[in-house]
């Protein structure tokens, strides 16, 4: 049996939605990822799609900052 | 070919819309001008460990420095973004005075289990792994303010512009930090492991930062809701 990608692990662990198409530079970064990332990632509960489908969400015309700078 | 800065900042990438989305809940809300110097409060919560966690940084990485290329090429930058970073806490109590929030009554307040996590795992990383972890937590938190947003901000609010001294200043100042600090990335000799390091210490950072976001508008709500 073929070995599972990051995508398709990701997806198995609902962290990427099935449903969401990740584009091709998404998915090469994410299939570019080492094992213990994919862990970090899966234990942090992070929602990969979401996010990635998000990332215009609450905008307007300049960004708003979202670290502490520093 | 990929820097080192340019991978790292890619898969922080990958992740930042979460981070972006908690934060947006905060800077968009409808009630900012009361939110705002909790904003802060919680701002000083994390930046208050800044020289610390850099200095530790520093530490770890001397000791490690005449067996570990990387190490050896982290120390002078982390002991002198120590110096550049002095105080920028004090700022951020001073911009509260403006306020009306008192500095004692700052250093009263319980911060977020969150925030605690958040540095707290810095120590871990770059303590019992490798100091060059530390690296993600810096990008993540160097990320420079829109001038044109806060702007905005200190019209929508009304509160007194001096109240944003501390935000303003890092707007200005923290896109030279942000080129420092990739020359500094991109010049040091990191393996596979050390990328997977700063990958999974990025991961966590971040799901962290947004924890702490989150805990903000939680508190702020529920005081707000039940009227404490």
């Amino acid at each position: 049996m073929a070995a599972k990608t990051n995508v398709q692990q990701l997806q198995k662990a609902g962290i990427i939605a099935a449903k969401h198409n990740l584009t091709e530079a998404d998915q090469a970064k994410v299939n570019g990822l080492t094992e213990n990332e994919v862990s970090a990632l899966i234990s942090a509960r992070q929602k990969l799609g979401d996010a990635l489908l998000k990332k215009s969400a609450k905008g307007g015309k300049f960004p708003h900052p979202d670290s502490f700078s520093y | 070919m990929e820097t080192n800065s340019q991978r790292l900042r890619g898969k922080i990438e990958l992740v930042r819309p979460r981070l972006r989305q908690a934060a947006g809940e905060v800077w968009h809300h409808a009630r900012l001008a009361e939110l705002f110097p909790e904003l802060l409060v919680t701002v000083h919560s994390v930046i208050r460990a800044t020289v610390p966690t850099l200095k530790t940084a520093e530490q770890c990485a001397r000791a490690r420095a005449a067996e570990d290329p990387v190490c050896a090429g982290m120390v002078e930058y982390l002991a002198a973004h120590a110096i550049e970073e002095k105080d920028h806490d004090e700022w951020t109590l001073d911009d509260l005075e403006i306020l009306g929030v008192k500095r004692e009554d700052i250093w009263k307040r319980i911060p977020s289990p969150a925030a605690a996590a958040l540095v707290g795992v810095q120590y871990y990383w770059m303590r019992h792994v490798h100091p060059v972890a530390y690296l993600s937590y810096q990008a993540i938190m160097e990320n420079p303010p829109s001038p044109e947003f806060l702007e905005q901000a200190i019209e929508r609010t009304g509160l007194p512009r001096e109240a944003f001294a501390t935000q303003l200043f890092h707007g200005s100042v923290d896109p030279h930090h942000v080129a420092d600090f990739d020359r500094l990335v991109d010049s040091l000799p990191l393996s596979e492991w050390h990328h997977s390091i700063l990958g999974v210490n990025a991961f966590q950072s971040v799901e962290l930062l947004a924890q702490v976001y989150d805990d903000l508008l939680y508190r702020f709500e529920t005081k707000n809701r039940d009227g404490a």
